[in-house]
C-alpha cells in the first residue's frame, strides 16, 4: 500500500482505542443505572444501539449535510477559478 | 506516535524523499484541522464530562456526533474537491495523484481522530482508576501493535 498504509494503520488504531474507550462507557452507565435501582432489572443499553444512535442523531445528520453542502459549493467555487485561470 | 512515525517512514520503511515529502505535506495539513478545531472540542469536552457526577451519555453522544459530523465532512471533501484544493494552494508540483490518495486517506484518518478523541475524553473524565489503568495498557499494546501494522500495510 505504500506510505498510505501507515495512515490506515492510525485509523486501525484509533478506531481501536475510540471503540474501548465508548464500550467502557456504555458499561459503565449500565452499571450506574443497575446500582441506581438494584430491585429492578434495568433495561441495558447495548454498545451497538449507541453507536447506530451516533449516525441517525439530528446533530449529526444536519452537521453532515451541512458539510456536504459546503463541499459542494466549494466545489463548484474551485472549478470555476481553475476555469477562468486557465 | 508521532515520532514512531517519523522514525517508520525514514528508517524502516525508507520511502524516497518526494514521498516522504507528500506525506509531510498532508499530514501538516490536517493537523492544523486537529490542532484548532479537534484538539480545543477534546478539552472543552473534557471539562464538561469531569463536572458532570453521573456518567452522561446522552451529552457524549452529542459531542460525538458533531465531531463525527466535521469527519464525514473532511472525507467528503477530500473526495469532492481534494485535488482541486491541492493543486490551487500548493500548485502544479504537489497535485500528483499520490498526493490526492494521500489527501483522502488523512480525512479518513481525521473521521477516527475525531472519534477517539471525544470518547477518549469522556473515559479519562469518568472511569474510574482500574478502567483506567486498563485503558492505558491498552494504549501501550495498540502502539506496538501500530508499528507492526504499519509495516506490514506499507
Amino acid at each position: 500500500m505504500g506510505i498510505v498504509g501507515l495512515v490506515y494503520a492510525n485509523c486501525f488504531n484509533m478506531w481501536i482505542r475510540g471503540t474501548s474507550c465508548l464500550y467502557y462507557a456504555v458499561e459503565m452507565h449500565n452499571t450506574e443505572k443497575q446500582q441506581a435501582q438494584p430491585v429492578i432489572k434495568v433495561q441495558e443499553r447495548s454498545f451497538l444501539s449507541y453507536i447506530l444512535s451516533l449516525f441517525t442523531g439530528k446533530i449529526f445528520i444536519g452537521l453532515a449535510l451541512l458539510g456536504c453542502l459546503a463541499c459542494l459549493v466549494l466545489q463548484y467555487a474551485m472549478n470555476y477559478y481553475l476555469q477562468r485561470k486557465q | 506516535m508521532t515520532e514512531g512515525e517519523k522514525i517508520l517512514i525514514v528508517g524502516f520503511a525508507q520511502f524516497e524523499a518526494s514521498v516522504q515529502a507528500e506525506f509531510s505535506l498532508v499530514a501538516s495539513l490536517i493537523g492544523l484541522v486537529a490542532r484548532f478545531i479537534f484538539q480545543p472540542a477534546e478539552e472543552a469536552a473534557y471539562i464538561v464530562f469531569s463536572g458532570s457526577k453521573q456518567s452522561d451519555l446522552a451529552t457524549l453522544r452529542q459531542w460525538l456526533q458533531a465531531v463525527l459530523a466535521i469527519g464525514f465532512s473532511a472525507i467528503v471533501f477530500s473526495q469532492l474537491c481534494g485535488a482541486n484544493f491541492i493543486l490551487i494552494v500548493y500548485k502544479e508540483k504537489w497535485s500528483t495523484e499520490s498526493c490526492t490518495y494521500l489527501l483522502h486517506a488523512y480525512c479518513i484518518y481525521c473521521f477516527f481522530m475525531a472519534y477517539n478523541g471525544i470518547s477518549e475524553a469522556y473515559a479519562f473524565a469518568k472511569a474510574p482508576p482500574e478502567v483506567l489503568k486498563f485503558l492505558r495498557n491498552l494504549m501501550l499494546v495498540n502502539s506496538v501493535s501500530y508499528i507492526g501494522l504499519s509495516y506490514f500495510l506499507s
